[in-house]
């Protein structure tokens, strides 16, 4: 009877945790999350100190049930006018000059900087399932521990598993993001935000390589704006056509 | 005065409210190529080439509106490594010039477009609309391989997301002989007219695409049906195919009776290209991919033919030349297989290296690539070396070994 009432009193923990874990992620993604959002943004790469490769990168977010990003490289000129599309694990990419597009594995841009830009824009309740584990202080600040699990209907994301902490005001302060495979991937650390629309931005995130911790990234949105493009526009098809046209944003 | 004044207010409103802008990007490249004709010539001769080419494409939006174009202009100079002959000639051409509009889901795009319809590496059956199928090998040095020349036609598409549904017409073009130097710079003759019907869904991450191409010339008609799909598998894993079937191809066999060269038609042949790519990390991939020709000749005539040859080049007949040229590179045999991989040495070199073998008569091409990224400029080393026994189809299209470099600037 002991064992019956132990395992009752487990079970029950694990639902009001993952109860409070989910409300505590909407109320993060009611803090931080923009939809139908277009961006630019600075993405820099460094290796220790050094700077090894820094882009510009233009796109779109689109709000619905599938993660959907459009994305167009504007900097560096070798890379000027590359495309892609992003839904979780279904990836396109077009090359400029050749118009040939190309179906990309998530394992070829998990560590790149496109990749990283997918980490900028999840949206964590849509996406996961949370459950609270407790407090732990990141930084000397103190943060609520969320695990999240990718739920099953959407199987199809880059990233299997995320432990988030939130900070003062629901805001994200250190993620660890994990692969398929439960390899972790990436470290992520919120660094600034600002208001935008009502709510609250990433404006500045830094991304730590979890297999060679002397990669990191540092993502900085120049120019914040509101599109809603329809549904059609994030398909492979629509790639060819797809043009970019710079907007005044925040 | 007033509609100077009025034009220009207009074009700074557009402009300032982002309802018209201009995208577009240019790039210079150098290439200076080595060749060494192979064993086979009484002697081991050796030819230079220069090639500079200048690449543009923009386009230019208004509204829902867009014009588009790519173009490029190159000068070669050096020696023919074929023919022995110097040469030094200006080119330059218009690959696409085409005008666009569209709604959001209803696009019509008129002028000369490059339209792709396959995924394939090497070697695509759909590639319905492309002189060169596939996008990992080219013919020489002194081809474009930045751009894909279009063809002129009129295009409809219907883009939602369940389906995307386009039809694709491509006239018949004839040119007077006093205007082809000056029109051939953005067209070539066309003794056909095209009509290519497509439609493309998705089922959960698998991508499909049904093609149907009818062809019609003044001798007859031509169909073709076709598919591509393509799907990721895991963190590194993606699989795709391209298939095609005509209802009839021509094949070419020679007789040596007579010495020439008889058509001969086959049937529903049926071309397919399937290919994996495995991703090991971010910046290293391997990628193999075999094709089947089902209008490749069988064993006996292809031995035919091969002897065939043997015996007009031991004549200096020319007739051995026509049959590779009705063929072409990689047309002859029923089965090829490409291996390829892609490597990053570090943050600013990588290796690419790549096998084409013609699994009849093990004949086939090495290439291999080093490329260095600099700062708004990309250095390529390459090396090609076209290899197999002296009666190989490879002997009888390429029997050149190149090393180039190029230098290329982006702006």
């Amino acid at each position: 009877m002991k064992k019956y009432l132990s395992l009752l009193a487990f079970i029950l923990s694990v639902h009001l945790n993952a109860n409070d874990g989910n409300t505590i992620l909407k109320d993060v993604d009611a803090r931080i999350y923009t939809p139908n959002m277009a961006f630019e943004m600075d993405i820099s790469a460094y290796k220790g100190n050094k700077l090894r490769d820094s882009n510009r990168i233009a796109g779109y977010s689109k709000d619905s049930e599938k993660s959907l990003v459009l994305l167009y490289f504007i900097s560096p000129a070798s890379l000027k006018g590359r495309k892609m599309l992003m839904e979780g694990n279904y990836i396109w990419m077009q090359m400029p000059r050749t118009k040939n597009a190309i179906r990309l594995s998530p394992m070829q841009i998990l560590l790149g900087e496109a990749s990283n830009g997918d980490v900028a824009r999840t949206r964590f309740s849509a996406d996961y399932n949370a459950i609270h584990d407790g407090s732990e202080i990141i930084e000397s600040k103190k943060c609520e521990r969320l695990i999240l699990e990718v739920k099953p209907e959407k199987k199809g994301s880059t990233y299997s598993k995320i432990i988030l902490r939130i900070g003062v005001g629901k805001l994200p302060v250190y993620a660890e993001f994990f692969a398929e495979s439960g390899k972790m991937m990436k470290k992520v650390y919120y660094r600034s935000f600002s208001p935008y629309a009502g709510k609250m931005m990433q404006k500045k995130i830094e991304i730590f390589d979890a297999v060679n911790p002397e990669n990191h990234t540092i993502m900085e949105y120049v120019k914040i704006g509101s599109k809603n493009l329809p549904l059609s526009h994030f398909t492979k098809e629509y790639l060819d056509r797809f043009q970019y046209t710079s907007f005044g944003g925040q | 005065m007033r509609s100077r004044i009025l034009f220009t207010t207009f074009l700074f409103l557009a402009i300032r409210e982002n309802v018209l802008s201009f995208d577009g990007f240019y790039n210079i490249q150098s290439t200076a190529a080595a060749h060494k004709i192979s064993e086979k010539t009484d002697e081991n001769r050796f030819s230079l080439s220069q090639t500079l080419f200048a690449n543009h494409s923009a386009s230019f939006s208004i509204f829902n509106s867009s014009i588009n174009t790519n173009a490029f202009g190159k000068i070669i100079s050096g020696d023919n490594p074929e023919t022995e002959k110097s040469k030094s000639k200006f080119e330059s051409k218009i690959t696409e010039l085409y005008f666009s509009i569209g709604s959001d889901s209803l696009f019509f795009d008129i002028g000369k477009k490059h339209i792709k319809t396959g995924t394939a590496l090497f070697k695509s059956p759909t590639y319905y609309f492309d002189s060169v199928s596939g996008s990992t090998w080219k013919r020489d040095s002194n081809s474009e391989k930045k751009t894909k020349e279009g063809t002129i036609g009129l295009k409809a598409e219907w883009i939602n997301n369940i389906c995307t549904l386009s039809e694709y017409y491509s006239p018949r073009i004839t040119i007077n002989d006093d205007k082809k130097d000056n029109i051939e710079r953005f067209t070539s003759e066309q003794d056909f007219h095209r009509s290519l019907s497509s439609l493309s869904f998705r089922i959960k991450d698998l991508d499909m695409s049904l093609f149907f191409l009818y062809t019609k010339r003044n001798n007859g008609t031509k169909f073709n049906s076709g598919l591509t799909s393509n799907i990721s598998i895991g963190d590194s894993f993606t699989l795709y195919i391209d298939a095609s079937i005509a209802d009839h191809k021509y094949i070419y066999l020679p007789d040596e009776k007579t010495f020439s060269i008889e058509e001969d038609k086959v049937n529903n042949p049926i071309e397919a290209s399937s290919g994996i790519s495995y991703s090991i990390n971010e910046n290293n991939t391997l990628y193999a991919e075999y094709y089947y020709n089902g209008a490749g000749l069988n064993k006996s005539d292809y031995d035919d033919a091969l002897d065939f040859m043997d015996k007009m080049n031991s004549f200096n007949y020319g007739s051995a030349g026509l049959l590779s040229g009705k063929y072409g590179l990689f047309n002859m045999g029923k089965h090829y297989l490409m291996i390829r991989g892609t490597f990053s040495i570090n943050d600013s070199y990588d290796f690419s290296a790549m096998n084409i073998l013609n699994l009849y008569d093990k004949s086939g091409l090495f290439q291999s690539e080093i490329n260095y990224d600099g700062e708004g400029f990309i250095i390529t080393f390459m090396g090609r070396n076209y290899y197999g026994r002296d009666k190989s189809e490879i002997n009888y299209f390429s029997n050149i070994r190149e090393m180039s470099a190029e230098f290329e600037i982006y702006f």
